[in-house]
Parts: structure tokens; C-alpha cells; sequence
């Protein structure tokens, strides 16, 4: 089977490419990860070209320095424009997990309700105050056009974060983002129902937890989908009966097949 | 004195964690219980320091770990913990209310020296290469086969209710209490 390739992006404070290349190279998944340094990206832009899925990791880019992924997004914006908008035209995927998605947002990239390169929406400071390390349960909603959740309902995954509210910019562009179910996943409680604290882990509005484009191709997400691929990553994996495979694998593949159908 | 040992298991499905998982499950003590209680919590606890502090057997011990890892390989066993502070009353309470459910134990199934005959000793001594451990009852044949020729004793099983029980040598109740109390003792030292 012919293996989509991904670029996970890495460097200056990026720490989750090893785990994020090792989810699309599962034999389940089927992708071909190389990790890449933001330093030889913006060295040879157009190596970007040969890749049909591009990840920003999560981590601490630039010591979350202005603001978590501001300098990324700027660096991204000002030095890879013209190839990162090539990719987004040939109809590729372009990922981000907990800081890849505050850059995303930052650049304007998502949710994009609007066009692309206007920032609509912002990942402030928890309301807790605090970093939040936990848990959450995910309720995927079924009218998102990302292929990256199709045939998902429910995903189990860690979040990791200090700015992880998800707030858009004014109520226009929430309407907006309803309007197109540029809305991919929302926090719920452990039944399902609407999250309050800590099951929304950072007040985002509207328990907005992952978010695409009018595209779906384009998607961001808090919670780290490479933290769950494996039985033994559940944090009760010695005590409950639990599939070998972790939840997240699921949109590793989604995205895997996604490319593998579209783009090859 | 604390030792941290760090290691890489060729498979980490075979883990075995200290919190007990199920009710029903069968609760070992592997090695000997010695009055050794010099310098253990225990008699600092009433002011005293004791003068037989616990000796290592590395013969015997090796013999006894052998037989352990070998029956967590073939993944009989569902709980482990070493008896360190606090001896095996400590393990065995830390085991319950780790796993929020509750066990008994009988001190009278517990291998000892011959002339060892204090509950309160055999609970709170503090003798080395010791492990509590709990099996499934599924597995029990197997592992009393593993450690046949051992110092191996069959002392209680997990229970479906928070209480933590221990009978006495003389076949009485020495100790009923409850999860939530024991781990509120437990917890104490770092409640500033």
C-alpha cells in the first residue's frame, strides 16, 4: 500500500514530533512521517511540496513566548506563505495538535470562516488559571466536513495546556462557525452531556475542543491524539479491558487514508 | 533509606502495578516475617529503637524473586507491592485503598520464624525481601506450583467492600477498618 508522506514539523520548542511521526508510521495508520526542522523548512521551502500532510506538533515553539505559537504563526506567515498556500490549494491536510493549534488559529488558518490569513479567534489563558494536565472525554459532531473525524463519535484523550480556551472573536464569526460545522469536536462530560469544569478543562466557549476549515482540511485540536495510540497510554490501562489500539489512532488513519485516497 | 531502581521491560504489558484490582482475588505473602523490628516505624512510632534490625538473605531472596518474576511473566499475578515502612500492614493497606477495595488478611497463614508470635510484630515488622501480592483465582494453582518449596503464604483475598480486616493468631479480629481511613492516615504527613 502506497504510504502518504507527512512532514512533522519540529524545533525550537516543538516536543511532541517523535510520538506524532510514530502515530502516522503505525502499520494501522500507514503514513510515511519524516520529522523536519523548522530551521531546514525555511531553509528549502519547496521540500514542502513532496509531503501531503503537514503537522505541527505540540510543545512550547519559541518558549510560548507574546503569546503560545504567536512567533511560529509569524515566522510561518512571513517565510512560508507562498509554499504553505500552494499545499492548502493542492487540496492537502494540514494538521495542528495543542500549540500546532494555536498557530493555526494565529495564522489564520483556522477557522478560516472567512477567508484564509485573518486571525478569527484566539487561545487565551485557561480559566482555571492554571496548566491543565487531564483527561477528557470528546464528543465529535457528526455535520463536521473534516475527514479527519469521520466515522468518530466519541474519542478519550489527554489535554496538556496553559492557553487553551478557544475563543472566537466576536459572535459573527461563532455563527459563522456554526453556520459551516467548522466546529469538529467539543469537550462533553463522561455521559456525553454539556462539559463544566474540569471536563472543560479551559472555559473554552461553546466547549469548542477542535475546530477545521470550510474545507475540512485543515484541523486543530487541543487534546494530543498521539498521546493515545497505544493500550498502555490509558492512564487505567492496568485495570480495565481496554483494545490494543488507542482512540487516537483513529484520525491518524482518517487523515492517512484521507490522502492516501486524494492525493496519491 | 530510599532506593529508586529504574529499568527497561522488554514488554511493558507485562507491568505489574501495587493497587489491588479485583474483588475475589487471592492475597499472597512471599517470604519470611522476622521480629526484626529495630529501627522500624512501628517502635518509632511508641519511642523505641529495638536492636534487631532486618538482615538480607541474598540467597534465599534470589531464589524467591525468581520464582515471582517468572509468574508475572506468564501474567499470573494482578497486584504486587514490597513490604518496606510500615512493614506488611502498610503494603497490604496501601495495596486496598489504592485499588478502592477493601481485603483481609490472616496473620496465621503467614510464613514466620517459629517462635514469632505477636500480632503486632508479624503486622508491623519490617524484614527484608518481602512482597504482597494478589492472583486471580483463576491462576492460583498455577502460581502455588511456581512457588512451591517457598516461604509462601495464602493470607486473605480482595474484597467488594471498603473494609480492611486482619485476624490475629488467635483467631481473633486485630484490626477492622475502612479504606477511607486508612488512606487519610496514610495521606497525614503530607496534609500541611
Amino acid at each position: 500500500m502506497v504510504r502518504p508522506r507527512v512532514l512533522v514539523l519540529s524545533g525550537y520548542g516543538i516536543n511532541c514530533e517523535q510520538e506524532t511521526a510514530h502515530a502516522f508510521n503505525l502499520p494501522s495508520v500507514g503514513g510515511e512521517a519524516t520529522v523536519v526542522h523548522l530551521g531546514d523548512l525555511l531553509a528549502r521551502p519547496e521540500q514542502l511540496d513532496r509531503f501531503h500532510i503537514l503537522v505541527l506538533p505540540g510543545g512550547f515553539s519559541f518558549g510560548d513566548h507574546i503569546a503560545a505559537g504567536a512567533v511560529l504563526a509569524t515566522k510561518l506567515r512571513y517565510r512560508l506563505e507562498q509554499p504553505l498556500s500552494r499545499f492548502l490549494r493542492d487540496g492537502k491536510l494540514v494538521i495542528g495538535i495543542c500549540n500546532g493549534f494555536q498557530v493555526l488559529v494565529r495564522l489564520g488558518l483556522l477557522p478560516a470562516s472567512g477567508g484564509l490569513w485573518q486571525q478569527e479567534a484566539t487561545l487565551a489563558p485557561n480559566d482555571s488559571g492554571r496548566f491543565e494536565d487531564r483527561w477528557v472525554y470528546l464528543r465529535i459532531e457528526p455535520a463536521c466536513p473534516s475527514p479527519l473525524v469521520e466515522g468518530i463519535e466519541r474519542l478519550y484523550l489527554p489535554v496538556r495546556h496553559g492557553e487553551g480556551k478557544f475563543v472566537p472573536r466576536d459572535a459573527a464569526v461563532l455563527q459563522a462557525m456554526q453556520r459551516q460545522h467548522l466546529v469538529a469536536a467539543r469537550y462533553c462530560a463522561p455521559d456525553g452531556g454539556p462539559a463544566s469544569y474540569p471536563w472543560n478543562p479551559n472555559g473554552s466557549v461553546d466547549d469548542i475542543a477542535a475546530v477545521c476549515d470550510p474545507s475540512g482540511r485543515v484541523f486543530g485540536l487541543m487534546p494530543h491524539p498521539e498521546a493515545y495510540v497505544h493500550r498502555t497510554q490509558h492512564p487505567r490501562w492496568t485495570r480495565e479491558c481496554l483494545p490494543e489500539e488507542g482512540m487516537g489512532v483513529r484520525l491518524f488513519r482518517n487523515a492517512v487514508t484521507f490522502a492516501r485516497t486524494h492525493l496519491l | 533509606m530510599l532506593f529508586s531502581v529504574v529499568a527497561r521491560l522488554p514488554d511493558v504489558r507485562r507491568a505489574v502495578t501495587m493497587d489491588v484490582k479485583r474483588p475475589g482475588d487471592v492475597v499472597f505473602v512471599l517470604g519470611e516475617t522476622k521480629a526484626e523490628l529495630g529501627a522500624s516505624e512501628y517502635y518509632a512510632m511508641h519511642g523505641a529503637i529495638g536492636n534487631r534490625v532486618p538482615q538480607v538473605d541474598a540467597r534465599r531472596a534470589r531464589r524467591l524473586y525468581e520464582a515471582l518474576a517468572a509468574a508475572t511473566q506468564r501474567g499470573l499475578v494482578s497486584a504486587c507491592h514490597d513490604c518496606s515502612d510500615g512493614g506488611l500492614g502498610v503494603a497490604a493497606a496501601e495495596m486496598a485503598f489504592a485499588g478502592g477495595l477493601g481485603m483481609t488478611l490472616d496473620l496465621r497463614a503467614l510464613p514466620r520464624e517459629p517462635d514469632l508470635d505477636r500480632d503486632d510484630f508479624l503486622l508491623y515488622s519490617e524484614s527484608a525481601s518481602r512482597f504482597v501480592v494478589t492472583v486471580p483465582v483463576a491462576n492460583v494453582e498455577a502460581f502455588r506450583r511456581l512457588m512451591r518449596g517457598l516461604p509462601v503464604g495464602e493470607v486473605g483475598h480482595v474484597l467488594a467492600t471498603p473494609d480492611f480486616v486482619v485476624i490475629g493468631l488467635h483467631g481473633r479480629e486485630v484490626v477492622r477498618s475502612h479504606l477511607a481511613e486508612l488512606k487519610a492516615a496514610w495521606q497525614r504527613p503530607l496534609r500541611w
